[in-house]
């Protein structure tokens, strides 16, 4: 079926082994696949950061079919943020380049003694020192290692590296590829860091074969006229994700001061049509083969130099960096971006951390002798983009702050632990769930922690425009659908759409193009797998998938210790927000229970723990995932 | 005749089809937020396709078509905001 690339970075062995077609049916790919094998391969209870833990870089079955939104790749392994899974995706160029190099999936392991970067190249990989490399910033490492290379055309070959944030083991390190992309959450860079891993490289034009070429074709160009049908398409790329923020405002629903506000009197200065009007974007661009062209390119020589290879501002950036830190100044937004990418770290973590700072600092908690000197006060840009640069290095407080706002809330006490915004270890995404109960849902049930991309968003399902009956979503069996409704409906909702999503990130394509905000239809991406594979899979198989890589991780998560308990909510996020359309409107504890009461009775995990049951595990034919959890007793009576 | 002067703010998709973010509105008064609505669709008839998606706020609240218009009131034409 495919190929899988071992590289063992303790023994220096590299090993091809084949992917069997009856794993890659059940699991597809990026996380489905990925999970299958960490699951196998790891023991549980081991350090995130040693040598015991894999690191899991795949690709999809359709990967290298060039449609929009088929461009991404993840990376997962056990995450240094929090007790368990973690996962993470990019777009950019890796994910053809992932195929066309002759692999599906590439497994690392072990502790390499010095520096190393890993070239992979048509169906070869070999090890190489990347002694030069350490200590570099991504963008150093990309351009070095494509010179050593040899590349005179800048996509021969994708580069995907650290910067010195994972080598020196900032928890939320990212993963930084083809400059401006990043695998950001989760901490994977750091766990590359921790296997003196530097980077590795795709190269090759390898033929990926396809069983119906023809058929192929009519799901392309399917693809290509469902794609403009999404709502959301023209909008991203006018403005960017970074055009919602006026929107959210508006609503009531940007994260503002560390969540302590829905609404920010500066959002208009930061959004993604300020970015285009002012003329700080001068540029759009786009990830491989696709025409959605959501990428923002910015440049300016003041009052920060930002670089126009190395990124503009996501929507979560822009907030994060922005509305979350009380800041109004786009550049220093930009500024803090670009180091981010620079340095390797994830902008979402990185600006709750900020926020995180600035109220400790605002308490006395943090003091001015601790920052070295730095004013942490709400809206500071100077002392954003300087923070940045801190964490990144690892230098000052900046080192206490790489640990993530869990650990450092933990090791600065005297009441840190209100307000450290996370779930699981992992820092709270730029999503209001005070106003769309289903996110509330989703940061605390994700396995990943805290995460805004297990399923779309409640403002979708207010009306019946996007129900699919052939989806499971039937607008008469499902009413009450508004914002603030939290019911079975919502809760139905969110179980559909996690399968499918779970699906989308294990054939590792980008939800953006995909229905309902995208307009590709699932439909059309199974006919797309089946031409591909020669498979007859239905729509049935398809959502079982997602099913399947769903109670993997929450296996995986059992078996790390994690219950119901672990699924919950800072108490901050369950208290009314003062200001805006949501304000007085709690979600609380009471309601959080009730969502997941049916959540787990939706997936048959046991109510009491959040832990799947023999049954849930056996419908999707994990019976020997059970067998382990029943030896290690956390599978429910 | 009276009138109400009302600001009606289009946000994402809205604005996209309305080709601006935010135009001046004299309606007869009394008004409600429908006949603002009513005469946006006039001049932007594309925005009756999105009509059923879109949420109405007045001053930064909730708002039904029925709400009635004050002079000065800034009514927001709010489309789905989803993830990313």
């Amino acid at each position: 079926m495919g190929k899988i690339l071992r590289v063992n970075l303790s023994a220096r062995a590299i090993n091809t082994e084949p992917l069997r077609e009856e794993v890659a049916r059940k699991f597809i790919g990026g996380k489905g696949l990925s999970a299958r094998i960490l699951f196998d391969e790891l023991k549980p209870g081991i350090d995130a950061l040693g040598p015991e833990n894999k690191l899991v870089i795949a690709a999809g079955p359709m990967g290298a079919i060039p449609f929009s939104g088929n461009s991404r790749f993840s990376v997962c392994a056990k995450s240094p943020l929090g007790r368990g899974w973690g996962e993470s995706y990019s777009g950019g160029y890796m994910a053809p380049k992932i195929k066309q190099a002759g692999f599906d999936a590439i497994i690392v392991e072990g502790v390499s003694e010095t520096p190393v970067w890993l070239y992979v190249n048509e169906g070869k990989a070999e090890i190489r020192d990347a002694s030069n490399y350490w200590g570099k910033t991504t963008e150093e490492t990309e351009s070095g290692i494509k010179k050593e290379l040899g590349d005179t055309d800048k996509r021969q070959t994708s580069v995907a590296s650290i910067g010195p944030a994972g080598e020196k083991l900032v928890r939320y390190a990212a993963v930084m590829n083809d400059l401006r992309e990043a695998a950001g959450r989760s901490g994977m860079g750091a766990v590359m860091g921790s296997k003196k891993l530097k980077a590795w490289a795709c190269k090759g034009a390898l033929k990926v074969p396809v069983h119906d070429d023809k058929k192929l074709k009519d799901y392309v160009r399917q693809c290509v006229s469902e794609v403009k049908k999404g709502p959301y398409i023209q909008p991203l790329r006018d403005y960017g994700t970074a055009g919602d923020t006026d929107d959210l405002s508006a609503s009531g629903r940007l994260p503002t001061k560390n969540f302590l506000q829905g609404t920010f009197a500066g959002a208009d200065k930061i959004t993604g049509e300020t970015i285009v009007s002012s003329g700080l974007l001068t540029g759009r661009d786009t990830c491989w083969a696709c025409s959605t062209n959501c990428k923002r390119v910015v440049e300016s020589k003041s009052p920060y130099v930002l670089e126009k290879e190395v990124g503009g501002q996501e929507y979560e950036t822009t907030a994060a960096f922005g509305s979350y830190c009380m800041n109004n100044d786009m550049y220093a937004i930009a500024k803090a971006n670009q180091l981010c990418n620079l340095y390797g770290l994830d902008t979402i973590s990185t600006g709750v951390v900020v926020g995180f700072a600035m109220e400790a600092y605002e308490r006395g908690i943090l003091t001015k002798d601790q920052t070295g000197g730095l004013e942490l006060k709400w809206g500071n840009p100077d002392a954003i983009v300087k923070l940045v640069e801190l964490i990144g290095n690892r230098e000052g407080i900046g080192d206490l702050l790489g640990e993530g706002v869990w650990r450092a809330a933990q090791k600065l006490g005297k009441g840190a632990e209100s307000f450290a915004m996370h779930v699981k270890g992992r820092e709270i995404p730029m999503h209001e769930p005070r106003g769309k109960r289903n996110i509330g849902l989703m940061y605390a049930v994700a396995d990943r922690g805290a995460c805004h991309m297990e399923w779309e968003h409640d403002d979708y399902w207010e009306s019946d425009t996007y129900l699919r009956p052939e989806l499971g979503l039937v607008a008469s069996e499902l009413p009450n659908r508004t914002l603030l409704d939290y019911g079975l409906s919502k809760v139905k909702i969110a179980r559909v759409q996690a399968d499918l999503w779970a699906m989308c990130d294990s054939l590792v394509v980008c939800v953006f193009d995909i229905y309902p905000g995208g307009g590709i239809e699932h439909s059309t991406l199974l006919g797309i797998l089946n031409a591909a594979t020669g498979w007859d899979m239905s729509m049935k198989e398809y959502m079982e998938v997602g099913e399947r890589a769903i109670d993997l991780t929450r296996a995986f998560n059992a078996r790390e210790g994690l219950t119901r308990d672990d699924d919950t909510l800072p108490k901050r996020l369950m208290d009314p927000l003062p200001d805006g359309a949501f304000a007085g409107k709690p979600f609380g504890p009471d309601i959080l229970d009730s969502m997941l009461d049916n959540y787990y009775n939706l997936r048959g995990w046991d109510k009491k723990t959040g832990l799947p049951t023999r049954a849930a595990l056996q419908r999707v034919g994990l019976d020997s995932v059970a067998d382990q959890l029943d030896k290690l007793n956390v599978l429910p009576n | 005749m009276s009138t109400v002067r009302v600001a009606l703010v289009y946000l994402g998709q809205a604005r996209e089809v309305a080709g601006t973010k935010e135009e001046e509105l004299v309606l007869e008064a009394p008004a409600k937020i429908e006949q603002a609505v009513s005469k946006a669709i006039s001049a932007h008839p594309k925005l009756s396709e999105l009509m059923q998606t879109l949420k109405l706020l007045i001053n930064g609240q909730w708002a039904t078509q029925e709400a009635e218009l004050k002079d000065g009131d800034r009514v927001t034409l709010l489309p789905p905001v989803g993830g990313g």
